[in-house]
């Protein structure tokens, strides 16, 4: 079956090919709407997508969206910018809310999201904070969020036992049980050091925990510095973390193998997100028998974010061309705040970014989740969007040195500072 | 100066085999290459207006501690890459010849790692280098007793660069031994013969007879190899992203991240620019080099 | 004298094992460690050269999850379009430039040499904006055009120094016969150039195989996709990479490129024993 479709494609392959050959390329159709996306094609957000589109089709047979996918991301936001730069982004684009969109929309290339969304009536559908991830400072909304995503620490419950451990309550607990796990002939904590946001995560925690998100704020405009008591803490804890906790050369192991290191055995602690949730359960939905987390640890009683504040967001936005956002779409996107949660939850086990109830027979792991997230008060916003992509750039870099023990946390710091000079200044 | 020209062709006629080639080539390379340049005198991130700045990214690259380091490997990679692919592509040609049977199998085998794309090239060996888990080349250096040795080469600063410019020579030293043995094969078996008779042992008719007969080839290759390596890019974005730090950056890779990472347009094309310079300067000098040895040789 | 006799033949068969084992490894590696099980790979990279088990649900969930089939029809279709359109325009182009000598030929011959140096990024932006001007974005030309382009500058420059060594008075005693520049060119020059063109396709081929940057950005329809991008069909959410069907993959596109070059491999020896070239 697989192959007869796969030979059905070819021959329709090659038959377009040889039509668009003869007549140059093909002209859009009327009402059929191009989403480029950097989500995973056979994860839960494209999949419930494609159904709901499915499923209005029926009362609205014209109606359609192709998808494109391009999952890797680099590739991605390469052919974003070129398509940008030409005056032809597609009707809907993946995208967050980092200082290059905001040139997007100071461009008047896509459509206020906030405004439809209470012009429809669905505001109130999502969950807030999936909501606020996706906005600027200035509050406004220029992307659909589609799924929910908390953080956690996961660990292997066996491991913690062999080294006589306790859950870590504070960031020294934490590096405490690094030590201790590395005593016992284990990888502590496995971390893609080749992707950039893991690295950014854990550097982040100190400041967060201290200042909350007034540091990022602060940094980003030169208001605060890397080289001051608590950039230096960030600093000072993710080399630590680097010469104790991470595996050896974290700072090429990719996504793959940081997680697969763990669901295999060969580190104790992962940080990872919601959206991995699926790698980490039993065939029964709950969470795998020699498995447990935990949430970002706190300093001490002075933190000014509480322990259950943690880095909660929703992941790559949508955005909508400003031209393609018809009455048409309009109403195709009520449908879709009110079937997506559903279908994304329900049939492929995600975690959407509207409002789902919480139901006894759902998997007690998807219950307590849900619980966590609605007891955020504040969550950590994410440096890697709200920085410059030069600073991030940099960050990139100084984090893997620094991480490796070749940079001391002032040079870090100075480095870090000098970028978001640059940034500010030119602005 | 030999003068080459064929009786009785009219200038034209070399213009009309010439055209077709030269506007492809002008609409697609060249013309590129203008704008390029016209973007770099200014700044723009692809949206705004683009707004004139004279020579500030190029004074900019002066200061750029990231844009110098990329400089000095990316030196690196071309000399000892083009090092490698020519004497390694003429071990092999020269071995190849020299044995009598399964030249044809033996040949495509060589060839193996050329025809792997540069992608897939590199995700090998990212898994064979991983020292944690361990991979193959930690695992092989446990096993034979030199445990010590083992290490995580892709996080070792000191090691990235050399280890990204031996995977890309790998990959593409059979192109050159394929050339090499090409033009071996083809030369006249008499002068060899001849040689032979007088005495010349292999390795004098090697360096004596054949290397100066295809010299004209060597020198081709040569720029083709230097200009091949100056552009280097996929192998190491995909290994090593330029990391850690900017141990493994090159001009390339660098350039890649400021225009389309970014934005900045009017920065990265000035860095193409300064590339496409560099590499004119480096080719002019080669090709000025050989010409030179071909004149008294 | 003995000994050294004997160097001079074991030496090179040496080095040949030596070289055969370092070539072939990465493909033995990638064979064999698409031949491992999801749960063995996820243990960590394979270290094995002689797969332990014998598991081809890599190459099923390869051939579900992508089509790789239409990829590889895609990515030869391209392959030969531009390699033919390559060689059309570079062989005669070459031949004028060092057989014809018109006036300003080493200058057009430097010229196209420029193309040597320029980096394909500096161009994606141009190229994009004009193939949506000719209308032919999303179509195989979007990505043939362009690397005619880029390939034309090697395959001259290539052509250019074969052509040196073909004998002035071959083509002028051809078009003493009577042979206009056309002729001479097409039945003399052209079947003595078998082997540069072969060297040429061969050269060539390698870089349009594996072309990524274009198919990726010129191109917007799956119809269209080409092997090397759809490797990228393996990559999920955050980058996560499928590596048991990632391999599997690298393994079928690279079969077609070897049965290739066995081909032309038998295509040179027989260009080789005819004779038909002799410096």
């Amino acid at each position: 079956m697989v192959r007869n479709m796969h030979a059905g494609r070819t021959l329709a392959g090659v038959a377009t090919g040889a039509l668009i050959l003869a007549m140059g390329a093909v002209a859009a159709q009327a009402e059929t709407y191009h989403y480029l996306t950097a989500k995973s094609m056979d994860g839960p957000v494209i999949k419930a997508f494609i159904d709901v589109v499915a499923e209005y089709k029926q009362t609205h047979p014209d109606f359609d969206v192709t998808i494109e996918n391009i999952p890797d991301r680099p590739a991605y936001l390469q052919k974003v910018k070129i398509l940008a730069t030409s005056g032809e982004l597609p009707e809907l684009f993946d995208a967050d809310a980092e200082p290059y969109f905001e040139d997007i929309v100071e461009a008047g290339l896509v459509a206020n999201i906030g405004e439809i969304f209470d012009e429809i009536g669905v505001t109130e559908k999502f969950i807030p904070f999936t909501l606020d991830y996706e906005r600027f400072d200035d509050g406004s909304l220029w992307l659909i969020p589609f799924e929910a995503n908390v953080e956690y620490f996961y660990y292997h419950k066996d491991m913690f036992e062999q080294a006589g451990l306790e859950l870590p309550k504070t960031i020294d607990d934490f590096l405490a049980s690094c030590t201790a796990l590395k005593g016992a002939g284990l990888t502590p904590i496995s971390v893609a050091g080749k992707e950039g946001w893991p690295m950014y995560r854990y550097l982040s925690m100190p400041s967060w925990r201290r200042m909350g998100n007034e540091f990022l704020d602060k940094l980003k405009v030169g208001e605060e510095s890397m080289a001051s008591e608590v950039g230096l803490e960030d600093a000072r804890f993710f080399q630590e973390l680097g010469a104790n906790c991470f595996q050896q050369g974290f700072a090429s192991t990719d996504y793959t193998t940081a997680l697969n290191m763990f669901l295999s055995g060969q580190s104790a602690i992962y940080y990872v997100g919601t959206w991995e949730i699926a790698s980490l359960l039993d065939e029964n939905k709950a969470l795998r028998d020699d498995i447990a987390y935990f949430k970002m640890p706190i300093i001490d009683g002075n933190d000014v974010t509480g322990p259950n504040d943690f880095y909660a967001h929703s992941g790559i936005g949508t955005a909508i061309r400003a031209d393609a956002a018809t009455d048409e779409l309009k109403d195709f996107l009520s449908f879709m705040v009110e079937r997506f949660g559903d279908i994304s939850h329900n049939t492929y086990g995600g975690l959407p970014s509207t409002k789902i109830e919480m139901t006894d027979d759902m998997p007690a792991i998807y219950r307590d989740i849900l619980t966590d997230m609605a007891a955020v008060s504040d969550y950590a916003r994410v440096w890697d969007v709200k920085l410059d992509a030069a600073t991030v750039d940099t960050l990139f870099r100084q984090s893997q040195l620094l991480g490796l023990g070749e940079i001391t946390p002032e040079q870090f710091a100075q480095e870090i500072d000098r970028s978001i000079q640059q940034y500010a200044s030119g602005q | 100066m030999r003068k080459n020209q064929l009786l009785g062709t009219p200038s034209w006629a070399g213009w009309l085999f010439v055209a077709p080639a030269l506007i492809m080539f002008t609409a697609v390379v060249i013309i590129p290459i203008a704008w390029s340049f016209y973007l770099s005198l200014g700044a723009w991130n692809g949206l705004s207006k683009w707004r004139f700045t004279g020579g500030v990214n190029y004074l900019n690259m002066l200061d750029d501690t990231v844009f110098r380091q990329a400089l000095v490997n990316n030196v690196f990679f071309s000399l000892v890459g083009s090092l490698i692919q020519l004497v390694i592509g003429m071990t092999m040609a020269v071995s190849l010849i020299s044995i009598a049977k399964f030249r044809n199998i033996v040949r495509v085998a060589y060839f193996l790692p050329a025809v792997i794309s540069s992608v897939a090239i590199s995700q090998i060996f990212v898994q064979l280098l991983s020292a944690d888990p361990e991979g193959f080349i930690n695992g092989m250096l446990r096993s034979m007793g030199l445990g010590e040795n083992t290490q995580p080469f892709l996080s070792n600063t000191s090691l990235t660069l050399l280890i990204v410019t031996t995977v890309d020579a790998y990959k593409f030293c059979a192109i050159y031994m394929a050339i090499f043995y090409s033009a071996l094969v083809s030369l006249d078996q008499d002068v060899l013969a001849a040689a032979e008779m007088d005495g010349a042992n292999r390795l004098q008719q090697l360096f004596l007879i054949r290397l100066p007969l295809i010299w004209a080839t060597i020198a081709a290759s040569v720029v083709l190899v230097v200009s091949g390596t100056l552009r280097g890019f996929d192998i190491p974005f995909v290994m090593t992203g330029g990391g850690p730090g900017t141990s493994s950056e090159l001009v390339s890779t660098y350039m890649y991240k400021t225009l389309f990472r970014q934005s900045n347009f009017g920065y990265g094309s000035a860095i193409a620019i300064f590339l496409v310079i560099e590499c004119l300067l480096i080719v002019a000098i080669i090709r000025k080099a050989f010409s030179a040895t071909e004149k008294t040789g | 004298m003995l000994a050294r006799l004997k160097l001079a033949t074991w030496l090179p068969i040496l080095l040949v094992i030596i070289f055969l084992i370092i070539q072939v490894f990465p493909i033995v590696w990638v064979v064999s460690a698409s031949l491992q099980t999801p749960e063995a790979l996820a243990r960590g990279p394979s270290n094995r050269l002689i797969p332990d088990s014998l598991y081809f649900g890599n190459y099923v969930r390869a051939f579900e999850t992508s089509p790789l089939l239409h990829y590889l029809l895609n990515s030869t279709i391209i392959a030969v379009l531009t390699i033919g359109l390559t060689i059309l325009l570079a062989a005669p182009a070459a031949y004028a430039i060092e057989k014809l000598r018109f006036g300003g030929s080493r200058v057009v011959l430097n010229y196209f040499l420029l193309g040597l140096m320029i980096p394909v990024f500096v161009a994606l932006l141009p190229i994009f904006q004009s193939l949506g001007f000719l209308g032919i974005r999303n179509s195989y030309w979007a990505v043939v055009l362009p690397q005619v382009g880029f390939q034309l500058p090697v395959a001259i420059y290539l052509y250019t120094s074969f052509f040196r060594g073909i004998p002035n008075e071959l083509l002028e005693a051809a078009s003493i016969d009577g042979a206009g520049v056309f002729r001479t060119f097409w039945s003399v020059a052209v079947p003595l150039s078998i082997n540069a063109t072969i060297t040429i396709v061969v050269y060539n081929f390698i870089f349009i195989w594996n072309e990524f940057v274009f198919a990726n950005t010129f191109l917007t329809s799956d119809a269209l996709k080409t092997l090397p991008v759809g490797l990228n069909d393996f990559v999920s959410d955050m980058g996560r990479r499928d590596y048991g069907a990632t391999y599997a993959a690298i393994v079928v596109s690279v079969l077609p490129t070897i049965a290739l070059y066995l081909f032309l491999n038998r295509r040179i020896i027989d260009s080789m024993t005819a004779g038909a070239v002799r410096g």
